[in-house]
């Protein structure tokens, strides 16, 4: 999965978009807040929804307690 | 699966595909423009020296909102190595993502393998879709011949120019040159066409400056 390194930590641009997606936001907005190419964006954001690490509602992704607990658990 | 060629000004066909940025879907890369382009092999002479000019025109592309797709019939772990020779060798960083397509779907899907060149690799094939995801222009040059950016360049810039001021362009047009006028469809359109301040060598071929 190329959002988590095999020793279950995220990479950085995973990172970078669970940051962004602190608050709720289009994949868009969360492109423009982590620097991200946008289809990046909407690539991580397919299968950080998938690993349960962000939530979408009528569009919008925000990042859950599991995807906010694996960024306080470091790089 | 059959091969099929996709056509101009239709919806590009969709795919998910592994790459070296992870999965993405073509529908990734909807409101950007994208070059999606072929390239025969990884560790190739010519392919080495295209992908360096592609990195290097990246910044041209992205000021004009356009994204790159490279893709080959190679592993993600060939295209990972390549890349890492290229920035070792050549002090050159791919900055774009590189389809590894190794059971051949993305090519067969737009027909970027030419059997009567390689039945196993695909050819230098450009695709130039559109944020709508619609395919405006498609480029096909033989493995002896490596492509020429500027002209992929033009050729964006020419599309984003007609699809911006409702004209065309011309043969030979870069950017900041006369464009074609629309050729009237009547004759009461061709006739008011005279005395509109363009530059007419005849009613149907008139250009302006934008």
């Amino acid at each position: 999965m190329p959002c988590v390194n095999p020793d279950g930590t995220l990479v950085s641009s995973a990172r970078k978009i669970l940051e962004a997606a602190r608050t709720a936001g289009l994949p868009a907005d969360l492109a423009e807040r982590s620097r991200l190419p946008l289809y990046r964006v909407h690539s991580a954001l397919r299968e950080l929804a998938d690993a349960g690490m962000v939530l979408e509602v009528d569009g919008r992704y925000q990042a859950t307690e599991e995807g906010l607990g694996r960024l306080g658990a470091g790089p | 699966m059959p091969m099929s060629l996709p056509r101009l000004n239709e919806p590009a066909p969709e795919f998910e595909a592994v790459t070296t940025h992870g999965v993405v879907r073509l529908s990734d890369f909807r409101d950007s423009w994208l070059v999606l382009f072929s390239h025969p092999a990884d560790f190739t002479p010519v392919c080495t020296t295209e992908f360096v000019a592609f990195a290097e025109i990246y910044p041209e592309l992205q000021k004009r909102k356009v994204e790159l797709l490279g893709l080959s019939i190679d592993s993600v772990y060939s295209h990972i190595a390549w890349m890492r020779n290229i920035e070792e060798r050549m002090k050159v960083r791919i900055p774009f993502p590189v389809i590894a397509d190794l059971n051949k779907e993305v090519a067969t899907l737009y027909g970027m393998i030419m059997p009567g060149e390689s039945k196993t690799e695909t050819s230098r094939c450009v695709f130039i879709i559109d944020p709508k995801g619609i395919l405006r222009a498609m480029i096909y040059y033989p493995m002896a011949l490596g492509r020429n950016m500027q002209e992929i360049l033009r050729v964006i810039d020419g599309l984003q120019t007609a699809d911006q001021n409702g004209v065309a362009v011309p043969a030979n047009w870069k950017k900041g040159d006369k464009v074609i006028v629309p050729a009237p469809n009547t004759v009461e359109m061709a006739a008011e066409r005279v005395g509109q301040g363009y530059e007419c060598v005849d009613w149907y071929l008139c250009k302006k400056s934008l």
